[in-house]
């Protein structure tokens, strides 16, 4: 009897990888292992799209509405930071230089030979901060109307009073504040008064540094790279004059590679006289 | 009649006058056309006239300004000092408009910064930390970090600040938990913190949580950390605090059998270091990475975590050499950059000489690194900072020269410095003395004996006086002469500077045409149907002679045209200096040309040349000198 199960499942074995299924030929094997590994990658896309409603559809979604928010719009401010500081920190850089495929806006110029530099931007702390802000603006609307259908499909009634978005650059990190006024009740109400996201950054402390450049530049027309260096040991400050006179900054901080890059025009030397 | 003709003369001359000034006359553009720069001065057409310069108080744009002015006459773009009255900065040289522009405008000020009460700067301390800042900004940085702030206007370097910014006296708080003596290295204040309700805490300034004495369950280990903001490896005590700075001599590890006599004091109080960091130093030698924690970011190390091959004798971190390498730093200078050197990069070539030819003699600095002056070539600093090589252009054009020293011997205990200086070279040519020629005070230039840039209505060379000045010939002067001739002399660049020669309307043409040297050379020739008489003789196409021979020590080459009549005179007249300088031949010598070439080198890019790939340009210098001689002619 013991025998007869066993050629039973040897048979069994046999019938399944001597069906169709896996063709004894090579290329047809080959094919089945591409139609595989294509189904794969289209459930990876459709994962990676839909995310946020499968999870939602597996009730796995985000309950606490801090956490939502961070969730939702932390990767667009990163993005934001990133761009705005390879740019002089303006999303959309007016007057610029490009340099490295990069439109790098210039924080302090002259159009003349042999001058110091106008500046350009001196509430730069302030304007960057309003760069954020304006580039989120939409997407943390999205991410709270997106968290409101969220709660309410789970059988909240939500009230969300919209308020002020503020964004703060603050010494090692970014902080997103909205003003946001949620209140959930399903039986308990909860109540938020505030969303507050922290990333950390150090663009505070590179911002600090461009600023302090910016003030040599517009006095003397120059600044020194190894000054910078000697105080802030994890900092390098690389500066890259161009030919037309333009000089481009690049400060990085080496231990999270977190870099600020903006261009100056001041005393430019011609060719010649330049007369 | 006539005065009517003068007063039309006075007329035109009037309108042409006033065009050529009102098309030199420059605005002051509030913005530039296509959203470019702020408070320019440019040309009309340049400026911005849409409504593009910001917002007014209502939302609507308003209408960017230009007026025929410099900007430091308008109100608008005059310059002054921006204050940041959040952050506490002082920004300079920002136009009124700029800064009271935008959703966060700041305070513009007319005053230099040093001037303005706001900006006046002071010494900064919160917590361990100084910065030479703003009252504002200190505010503002104390709110950020939550700490109480010590603003010291007393202080009025930026040095003395920043040494005055250094840890609290710390010491072993001892405090009782669970049943247990527990301890935390920490200051003072925090200590009185843990002081509460039924919990005391007592504070022993200078100590090690892992004293003996202080019998608590901290002890010595032979665990290393790196703290945030110092440079150097410490030790840890069995509760994780920080002890001394790590040397393996005072190791608690049971393998270290040769403790110093003062083991029990090295983890009783708070030192310094015990050992001085060699990074030469073999492994397992004292002051060696491997058993001494002392780095020193100034230096050259910096503590890092251990990496395989490179591990500490206890712990997981070691002091890391920051220095950099490089092959041609080495091939040079027997070994590689040290951490916060810098140093010029060089192209590798020969150097010539100015004054190969003895006519034209100069000092130890006529030398011109015919590399680093040829056309497209440029100075570069190198800086090695945290082990990675840093390339930082000087102004293209050579407007920008790369200077080096070394403190002390390199590569013994020598430390190269280098910084691109600005290439003074604009008024070599017009320096008539060597005196004025080499201020190295005012302008970067060297004096060249045999050949003179500047000349006299006659456009023959200068001479030199005997005080020194360079005269015109014809002048009433005592003459300085060598082995009887007169002495010609000039003042060039000492590093070239380049032109943007390919482009039309640049002043590469007029630059080197200063040195350009008309030199007369008589021939006899034949006459032929494109010749011409002058002065009794027959004479050839110019450059091209069909039977010439040079003359000794005579440079008379008549052109067919001789508006200066130039063939009739008498060659010893015409030619008073040397000028040209003739072989046994009569062949115009390869080495006078060679430094009439140098002397246009030394101009600019001008002259025959390679360019910094070397590749060779397009003008040949051998076309521009007649090298026959009647002999050759006739062979």
């Amino acid at each position: 009897m013991k025998r007869v199960i066993k050629n039973k499942k040897e048979k069994k074995k046999k019938l399944f990888f001597h069906s169709n299924f896996f063709p004894k030929n090579r290329r047809g094997q080959i094919t089945i292992f591409i139609i595989i590994a294509v189904v794969i990658v289209v459930f990876g896309v459709l994962i990676y799209l839909f995310y946020p409603q499968i999870q939602e559809g597996l009730g796995l979604a985000e309950k606490n509405p801090q956490a939502f928010i961070q969730n939702c719009i932390e990767e667009k401010i990163e993005e934001s930071i990133t761009k705005l500081s390879l740019q002089g920190g303006s999303l959309s850089p007016e007057h610029y230089i490009m340099y490295n495929n990069s439109e790098i806006e210039y924080l302090c110029y002259t159009n003349e030979y042999y001058k110091t530099c106008v500046v350009q931007q001196p509430m730069l702390k302030q304007h960057i901060e309003s760069e954020i802000r304006d580039e989120i603006d939409e997407e943390v609307d999205m991410c709270f109307n997106s968290m409101e259908e969220s709660f309410q499909k789970r059988g909240y009634e939500v009230n969300l009073r919209r308020g002020a978005k503020n964004i703060e650059l603050l010494p090692k990190r970014v902080v997103a504040t909205f003003n946001y006024s949620l209140t959930l009740t399903k039986g308990e109400t909860e109540k938020y008064n505030s969303f507050v996201i922290v990333l950390n950054n150090n663009l505070f402390e590179l911002i600090s540094i461009a600023n302090s450049i910016l003030v040599w530049e517009a006095k003397y027309g120059d600044a020194e790279t190894t000054t910078y260096m000697n105080y802030y040991h994890d900092l390098k400050v690389e500066k890259k004059k161009q030919t037309d006179g333009t000089t481009i900054y690049i400060l990085t901080d080496r231990n999270n590679k977190n870099k600020f890059q903006f261009a100056s025009r001041s005393v430019a030397w011609p060719s010649g006289y330049g007369i | 009649m006539k005065m009517n003709k003068k007063i039309f003369f006075i007329l035109v001359l009037s309108i042409f006058i006033i065009s050529i000034v009102s098309a030199q006359v420059s605005y002051c553009c509030e913005r530039l056309v296509d959203n470019g720069p702020w408070c320019q001065n440019a040309p009309e057409e340049e400026c911005e006239t849409g409504y593009n310069c910001g917002e007014d108080i209502n939302g609507d744009p308003i209408a960017c300004r230009s007026v025929p002015t410099s900007c430091e006459a308008t109100s608008y773009c005059r310059l002054g000092t921006c204050i940041n009255n959040i952050d506490g900065i002082c920004i300079p040289n920002t136009p009124q408009a700029v800064c009271e522009s935008g959703e966060n405008p700041g305070v513009w000020d007319e005053r230099d910064e040093s001037e303005i009460p706001q900006c006046q700067l002071g010494c900064c301390l919160i917590g361990e930390q100084a910065a030479f800042t703003t009252l504002t900004r200190c505010k503002s940085l104390s709110s950020f970090y939550g700490l109480e702030i010590n603003y010291r206007t007393d202080v009025q370097s930026e040095i003395q600040c920043i040494a005055l910014a250094g840890p609290k006296v710390k010491g072993a708080c001892v405090f009782d938990e669970e049943f247990q003596t527990n301890c935390k290295s920490t200051t003072k204040a925090e200590c009185q913190e843990l002081n509460a309700g039924e919990n005391t805490a007592n504070f022993y300034e200078g100590y090690l949580c892992s004293a003996e004495s202080l019998g608590t369950i901290c002890g010595p280990s032979e665990q290393t950390t790196c703290v945030e903001g110092k440079d150097k490896v410490y030790y840890l005590d069995t509760c994780g605090n920080v002890a001394n700075i790590y040397d393996a001599d005072y190791s608690p590890s049971p393998t270290n059998l040769n403790r110093p006599g003062d083991y029990q004091e090295f983890w009783s109080k708070i030192r310094t270091s015990t050992c001085t960091l060699n990074l030469n130093a073999g492994a397992g030698d004292d002051g060696s990475p491997e058993r001494c924690g002392d780095c020193d970011y100034f230096a050259g190390s910096t503590c890092k975590s251990s990496e395989r091959g490179n591990s500490p004798a206890y712990g997981n971190y070691i002091c890391k050499d920051l220095g950099c390498e490089d092959e041609d730093f080495e091939r040079e200078y027997g070994r590689n950059p040290e951490h916060g050197e810098t140093w010029c990069a060089r192209t590798v070539g020969e150097n010539i000489m100015l004054g190969a030819n003895p006519g034209i003699t100069g000092d130890e600095v006529d030398e011109i690194d015919k590399d680093s002056n040829n056309p497209g070539n440029r100075d570069f600093r190198l800086v090695c900072y945290n082990n990675e090589i840093s390339v930082e252009p000087c102004a293209d054009y050579r407007q920008e020269v790369c200077i080096e020293s070394s403190i002390g011997e390199i590569p013994a205990g020598g430390f190269k410095t280098a910084a691109c200086t600005v290439n003074m070279w604009q008024d070599c040519y017009s320096q008539t003395n060597e005196r004025d020629c080499n201020n190295i005070d005012k302008r970067d230039c060297k004096w060249i004996i045999g050949v003179s840039i500047l000349k006299d209505e006659e456009d023959k060379g200068l001479v030199l006086n005997t005080d020194g000045e360079l005269v015109s010939i014809s002048d009433d002067e005592d003459f300085e002469t060598e082995d009887g001739n007169l002495v010609e002399a000039s003042c060039i660049p000492k590093y070239s500077p380049g032109f943007d020669f390919w482009e039309e309307g640049t002043d590469a043409g007029d630059n080197c045409g200063k040195a350009s040297t008309v030199c007369y050379v008589e021939y006899s020739a034949y006459a032929t149907e494109i010749g011409g008489t002058a002065g009794g003789g027959l004479w050839g196409e110019k450059g091209k002679p069909l039977d010439a021979k040079c003359m000794n020590n005579c440079r008379a080459e008549c052109p067919i045209d001789d508006p200066l009549n130039i063939c009739n005179r008498n060659c010893e007249e015409q030619c008073p200096s040397q000028c040209v300088e003739y072989d046994e031949d009569y062949e115009i010598k390869d080495s006078w040309k060679e430094d009439m070439n140098n002397i246009c080198m030394a101009m600019g890019d001008c002259g025959s040349s390679v360019n910094y790939i070397n590749e060779p340009g397009y003008y040949d210098r051998d076309k521009d000198f007649v090298s026959r001689s009647s002999d050759e002619e006739e062979e």
